[in-house]
């Protein structure tokens, strides 16, 4: 009797191998599509997109949440500033503004965990994997993850980012689809491919990053 | 706008046809930078916390009468007493039945029920036996069942002086 074969999933160096190999001679639209992921993939595998892999979470050191939100909003802002290159400046700048908002002082439910390094590196690498032209709404969940949203009319995704590029997320249509998952973020073209999201993803020929 | 009047504490469920109140906090909110229109709220303003012990806080709508945003002004200054409640965050309302069936359809059979609290909120409503663990409940709950959303704005400015922090 043969046994059951486990279930293989791809890791990102395999990933990286198949989407790496030469084009074949009939080189098409896919083949357009796997160069375009191997660049994605290369920015996340070298230089400011690789080192803001290895962010820890830290704890905050001030004796009062107001100091504690201070640091987290300097912290976050260094990260995104190192991965600069990758960032659209206009919307850079708004992503200062938005985690103003939501690590202000002012607005903080006490029963909210204090925001995560490691999210927010999960969150710029996503977005340098992605190089969405659409910028997502941003949010934060009370165990301290960042949420991105990205939607179209009635249609939306949402995207928890975890630690360690891993992800949580959630697609639904007007047309009736209501989907949810978890995978890691090289994995989510793959995933949600099925639900036709490019429209979420782009608008026209903007440029974010 | 009159409080309805009662005479014990007790636990009751509330009717399908009536409607239970979150008060979602600014982070959950999904606002539409460019406008600073609400575009949604976030799946996980329906993720059970350590300290829900279990259910879901609420509070019930038509414990006040007048309109829509009268009755949120009053469930604003119940949810004041223990929460911060500025004008930059939302209420979301949805119809009880909706809720149970939306929970039903992933094999949750809810009860929504209403348990004043007499120090904290007379409006007081809980959703039990509700498990938060299932991404697409929850965004059919923020898409759907909840997606009755108010900016928070339009109701403290009719309950000053805000915002209020609690006491």
């Amino acid at each position: 009797m043969m046994r059951p074969q486990a279930v293989q999933v791809p890791s990102f160096s395999e990933d990286l191998r198949i989407y790496t190999a030469p084009p074949s001679q009939g080189v098409g639209v896919d083949a357009e599509g796997a160069i375009a992921r191997v660049a994605s993939m290369k920015r996340l595998l070298t230089g400011a997109g690789h080192k803001i892999s290895n962010i820890q979470n830290v704890a905050a050191k001030s004796d009062t949440i107001e100091g504690q939100l201070a640091e987290k909003r300097t912290a976050f802002k260094r990260v995104a500033a190192s991965v600069g290159m990758h960032l659209d400046p206009d919307w850079r700048n708004r992503l200062f503004s938005k985690l103003d908002s939501l690590i202000d002082p002012e607005e903080w439910d006490c029963d909210f965990a204090l925001p995560s390094e490691q999210s927010f590196s999960t969150f710029l690498r996503m977005i340098i994997y992605l190089h969405p032209t659409k910028r997502p709404g941003l949010g934060l969940s009370a165990k301290g993850h960042f949420l991105a949203s990205w939607s179209n009319l009635d249609d939306r995704i949402v995207i928890e980012c975890l630690a360690n590029d891993e992800v949580r997320w959630v697609l639904s249509r007007a047309a009736g689809d209501l989907r949810a998952g978890r995978t890691k973020i090289y994995r989510i073209p793959d995933v949600i491919h099925p639900y036709e999201p490019d429209h979420l993803f782009r608008d026209g020929d903007k440029i974010l990053i | 706008m009159n409080q309805i009047t009662f005479s014990a504490m007790a636990i009751k469920s509330l009717s399908d046809d009536h409607h239970v109140v979150r008060h979602i906090t600014n982070a959950l909110v999904d606002w539409d930078e460019q406008t600073g229109v609400i575009r949604g709220i976030f799946p996980q303003a329906f993720e059970l916390k350590e300290k829900d012990e279990g259910y879901l806080s609420a509070s019930w709508r038509e414990f006040f009468r007048g309109t829509k945003l009268q009755q949120l002004a009053g469930i604003a200054a119940f949810v004041g007493k223990t929460r911060k409640v500025t004008s930059k965050q939302a209420f979301a309302c949805g119809r009880v039945g909706d809720v149970k069936e939306a929970c039903l359809e992933h094999g949750q059979k809810i009860r929504v029920t209403y348990e004043p609290d007499a120090e904290e909120n007379l409006a007081y409503a809980a959703i039990r036996r509700y498990q938060s663990d299932n991404m697409e409940l929850l965004d059919l709950l923020a898409k759907d069942a909840w997606c009755d959303v108010t900016h928070s704005k339009d109701v403290v400015s009719l309950v000053g002086p805000w915002p209020r922090s609690p006491t």
